[in-house]
């Protein structure tokens, strides 16, 4: 029911609880059974008439300064009604309930009692419990206690907090400039961002340092400029790995940079929710490629294929995910922007989690490969990051540890280790996992990283036998 | 915010609607309607419990930092002191669980809805095992078993379907759910354990791992292991290889082994596959592909209108080189207009008027002057007018009008009658044309279309205009159904003597084969004869003669009215039947 339609009948809380404290304040003036109470209670009374001819209990809620009447708000529009409101919170009262049976001696009973409180409430006792006593049955008063629907959130910074690399803090600073321009509603500048892209290309994908800062943990909120630049490099790391022509990567680079301008309509309290979407927010986020896709369709000089690319980042492989564009695979610098888009996604920092670390993200890119995500494209990626670092110790599926002495990039799950007896590095005697069976199947695998400590292992620069 | 309250079923946010609609200076912000949860009201002494509670809990389950978003509120006693509850609280508080799934959907839904118990489980039961397992052991101990014992009330399709699509995932993925699954009975624990059987083929270690994870007592492991590892031979695999849940274990991988992520020689030539294909992208195309599906999309008329000249100049540009593919993509288009007409109909409208545009007076006499020349650019040109559809029938009717046109006038309408199928379905509209030289155009076009669209033409038989009138008949006769001749039929009784006489020429003027069996349906009603004998008469003598003694048969009802003297007509008739069977006799 609109508050409106309340209105119409004639019912508001303000009405009711401007009633209760005037009565309140009758019993303190007037002495009992005198005319003036019982006028006051029968307004009381009265004031409930209505909003019980088609409801058994009535609940008034005081919340920051405001009345609701079943959590619909009410203006409180004068002195006089905003004295009433102070009054009652200032007794610990936040929630009047009225059942239907209530009697007028039950009504007067419950002013009396908050006429007898004095200032406030008191501690020990609740005003449940001392309206039982006085026989009040039919009246109800609480606090109220918000729940916050999630059970912990972070508040992240909404950049790193060093930068290891200079080159990559100023394609951060400049990508600040011109994608939060965009956010601020502004047309995307292609100067800009054509300039923002040659310094990625030329100074930060090169980068050791920035890659690794880019495809570790990030605990910063990811669904800001950095998240673009990062996207980026990752694309232009993929695209070059495929061998792409300039062209080609120009456009990959752009539209990697821009592909979720869409966010700029998006409510920062649902972008930034410390919780998880609920099915309407959710489908309110599932806008962005829509919107992202026609900010750049209007803007002039981007590259052709740049709003494609926002608009199908979240199409799946096998055909799915949104927008619903049927039954249409996504073009393949779509499908290459979502693989890096997701890993980049996963690895940061979200208000109501922690970011994912490089094996865990890298695994659930495996899940989706071949549903969500292109499997060749996955496995270009992760072979990319370097899976087990040099010197990493494993434990492999028969049991024996080891140290990652050499990786493959054709194969970065299965790397040569050389193994570990008695805490000491067993030079020369190397084990390929990497290494098939007749069937084909491998003949191990790693089933674990360990600590060095686990391990026992002496300390032993890789070096020496790497 | 009437624009936004109109379409807060298609999700969209004020924020974008505000921006839609050009408004760029005014922030939003959401505020939920404040919902009182339906629960208990928690007493001093429960919150005292709740405090212990909250101390037995680990150190990192009692983080709660940053921004708070209240979905709800619960009442409490006036003599409580707490500033705010969470879920993890809530999880201790409620003793019911249903009540606890039920808030968790709600959550999950945006709003309060009427969930069952079991559907409010089934949809939740992820978050009450991540809640549960945030309590102290103690009474995290309690709440699993209790939801164990709610679990077992489901009927089985239902609690199957929960293990499977919640419940072995959650265990493989986080481990949480093996809180839960080791406090079912035996049975259910091989039963769900089994289930990760078929997928063993495809990711080996799965139930070993599973069963790690679960981490059941000793005769309780022995006694699943021995039940599943029958079916798939668990007991074969590895004795001596360690717990993966071992303390100071790194990272768990053994689902990487699920995964074949090596870059073989197929991949390889995957990838050269894909380069080739990013660079060999035809961007024009792509363009308008994903133009066609923004169309679809977007809500913002003026957005649209923008992107779709973008469109309209490059279909332009491959009008006037010849392209080929332009008819497609035309189709393309109004496909995609077609798609948004009902609910979007500003956007629909947008691509309509494209299409005039471009399917442009000057454009159709350019393709009709070019059919004289080359009979291959007539199939270009049907391909590319049937995707106009609506506009090319436009912009024709337009051209029949003009008079500088004349010359080549015959030849567009000869082109529609040719392909007055395709052009059929949007010209009905033109026959209430108040221009009786479109009305007349139209309904010639319409005959060439064939069956099923004389009840369109019905409506027109007897037109006052003498001209449609006759090109009405014409285009009946043309059908040839019998419900066309029915309406001509119907005519015959006109009291305009020269609409009968022309409802009689078009009956006469049948064609041969089609006309005939029409011919003898109508003579074979004796209604039809008695009415109109001069008419039956001449048909006797143009059909009946030489076709057989098929004839005979419909022919014998007319010699009764031989001797009817009164009626000279009929009785003409008469012996004019008898004529005609006599002379298929011979």
């Amino acid at each position: 029911m609109s508050e409106q339609e309340l209105d119409a009948r004639g019912l508001t809380p303000i009405t009711v609880l401007r009633a209760l404290t005037g009565l309140r304040r009758n019993v303190g003036l007037y002495p009992p059974g005198h005319s003036v109470i019982e006028s006051s209670t029968r307004d009381f009374a009265r004031s409930l008439d209505r909003p019980f001819q088609d409801r058994d209990r009535i609940r008034i809620e005081i919340v920051e300064k405001t009345a609701h009447l079943e959590g619909y708000p009410y203006r409180v529009d004068s002195h006089a009604n905003a004295d009433a409101l102070t009054e009652l919170q200032q007794l610990g009262i936040e929630c009047l309930q009225i059942e239907r049976e209530v009697g007028p001696e039950e009504l007067a009973a419950t002013a009396t009692l908050l006429h007898e409180l004095g200032d406030r409430a008191p501690s020990e006792r609740s005003l449940r419990d001392m309206l039982r006593e006085r026989g009040v049955e039919g009246v109800t008063m609480t606090k109220l206690v918000p729940v916050e629907t999630r059970s912990r959130s972070y508040d992240w910074p909404e950049a790193p907090l060093e930068v290891l690399d200079p080159a990559y803090g100023k394609s951060l600073d400049s990508a600040h400039e011109s994608i939060g321009a965009i956010f601020d509603g502004a047309t995307p500048d292609p100067d800009a961002l054509r300039s923002l892209i040659s310094w990625v290309a030329e100074q930060v994908v090169d980068s050791s340092s920035a890659l690794s800062q880019i495809l570790s943990v990030k605990r910063y909120e990811n669904h800001t400029y950095c998240h673009s630049v990062n996207v980026a490099t990752l694309a232009l790391l993929l695209g070059r790995r495929l061998g792409l022509n300039e062209e080609a990567l120009t456009t990959l680079a752009e539209s990697a940079l821009l592909h979720d301008v869409g966010k700029r309509q998006i409510p920062t309290e649902i972008l930034k929710k410390p919780g998880p979407l609920n099915k309407r927010e959710w489908r309110i986020i599932q806008r962005h490629p829509v919107i992202g896709a026609g900010i750049l369709a209007r803007a002039s000089g981007l590259e052709a294929l740049t709003p494609m690319v926002a608009l199908e980042h979240h199409r799946e492989y096998k055909p799915g995910g949104y927008p619903d564009l049927g039954d249409q695979k996504p073009h393949l610098l779509s499908q290459i922007v979502a693989v890096v888009d997701t890993y980049e996604a996963l690895t940061g920092a979200r208000p109501y989690r922690e970011p994912l670390v490089p094996e865990e993200a890298r695994l659930i890119l495996a899940r989706m490969a071949g549903e969500k995500l292109n499997p060749a494209l996955v496995k270009a990626f992760v072979s990319l990051v370097t899976f087990f670092p040099l010197g990493s110790v494993v434990r492999t599926s028969r049991g024996e540890v080891g140290v990652v002495v050499d990786t493959s990039e054709s194969n970065p799950l299965h790397p040569v280790i050389e193994l570990v007896e008695n805490g000491t590095r067993a030079t020369g005697l190397r084990m390929d996992l990497a290494e098939r069976d007749g069937s084909g199947q491998y003949v191990r695998h790693v089933v674990e990283t360990l600590p060095q400590s686990a391990a026992d292992l002496k300390a032993e620069p890789i070096a020496a036998s790497a | 915010m009437a624009t936004w309250d109109r379409r807060r079923d298609q999700y969209e946010s004020f924020a974008e609607t505000l921006a839609e609609q050009g408004v760029g200076s005014i922030g939003t912000r959401s505020a939920n309607k404040l919902e009182v949860l339906d629960l208990e009201i928690i007493t001093a002494e429960r919150l005292a419990q709740l405090s212990e509670e909250r101390r037995a809990r680990a150190p990192e389950d009692q983080l709660v930092e940053g921004q708070t978003v209240h979905q709800a509120w619960i009442q409490v006693d006036t003599d409580c002191d707490v500033a705010s509850i969470d879920m993890v609280d809530l999880a201790f508080l409620l003793d019911n669980q249903g009540d606890l799934a039920r808030i968790l959907y709600d959550i999950a839904e945006g709003g309060p809805q009427s969930a069952t118990g079991a559907e409010a489980l089934r949809e939740s039961v992820a978050e009450l095992i991540e809640l549960y397992g945030s309590l102290s052991p103690r009474i995290a101990e309690q709440r699993f078993s209790d939801l164990a014992r709610t679990l077992m009330t489901l009927d089985d399709k239902t609690r199957n379907a929960l293990t499977q699509d919640v419940l072995l995932p959650d265990l493989l993925e986080t481990g949480k759910a093996a809180r839960l699954l080791r406090l079912l009975p035996e049975a259910e624990i091989v039963d769900a354990v089994r289930t990760l059987a078929d997928l063993e083929v495809g990711a080996p270690g799965l139930v070993k791992l599973a069963l790690d994870r679960l981490a059941l007592a000793g005769d309780q492991h022995t006694t699943v292991a021995d039940a599943v590892g029958g079916s798939i031979g668990v007991d074969e695999a590895d004795p001596g290889s360690p717990s993966l849940s071992g303390d100071g274990a790194g990272r768990d991988l053994e689902e990487y082994t699920v995964h074949e992520l090596s870059v073989g020689e197929e991949t390889v030539a995957e990838l050269a596959l894909i380069k080739t294909e990013v660079e060999g992208s035809d961007r024009p195309t792509e363009r308008l592909r994903w133009c066609a599906n923004l169309v679809r999309h977007l809500r913002n008329p003026d957005h649209a209108e923008e992107i779709l000249k973008q469109v309209e100049d490059l279909l332009g540009s491959w009008i006037s080189d010849g392209s080929t593919e332009v008819a497609d993509w035309i189709q393309e288009f109004r496909t995609a207009a077609d798609s948004v007409r009902e609910y979007r109909p500003e956007i629909a409208e947008l691509v309509d008027n494209m299409m005039l545009v471009l399917c442009s007076p000057d454009f159709l006499l350019a393709q009709a002057r070019s059919w004289a020349d080359q009979e291959a650019s007539v199939d270009e040109s049907r391909r590319l007018l049937t995707a106009f559809g609506p506009a090319s029938v436009d912009t024709l009717i337009h051209l029949l009008e003009e008079e500088q046109v004349r010359a080549v006038r015959r030849r567009l309408v000869d082109f529609m009658c040719e392909n007055a199928e395709a052009f059929a379905p949007e010209l009905v509209r033109y026959l209430s044309d108040e221009r009786w030289t479109v009305v007349r155009n139209v309904v010639r076009i319409i005959g060439f279309a064939g069956l099923g669209h004389e009840p369109e033409l019905a409506p027109l038989v007897g037109h006052p205009e003498e001209r449609v009138a006759r090109e009405v008949l014409v285009a009946l006769v043309r059908i040839g159904s019998p419900e066309a001749l029915d309406l001509i039929a119907g005519q015959l009784g006109h009291t305009d003597s020269s609409q009968r006489a022309m409802a009689e020429e078009s009956i006469r003027t049948l064609p041969v084969e089609d006309g005939r069996r029409q011919v003898r349906r109508l003579l074979g009603d004796p209604r039809f004869f008695r009415r109109y004998p001069g008419l039956a008469r001449s048909l006797v003598r143009q059909y009946a003669p030489a076709r057989g003694g098929d004839w005979n048969e419909i022919l014998r009802p007319m010699l009764g009215v031989r001797f009817q003297l009164w009626r000279p007509r009929l009785m003409a008739l008469g012996w004019a039947a008898a004529a005609a069977m006599k002379e298929s006799r011979q």
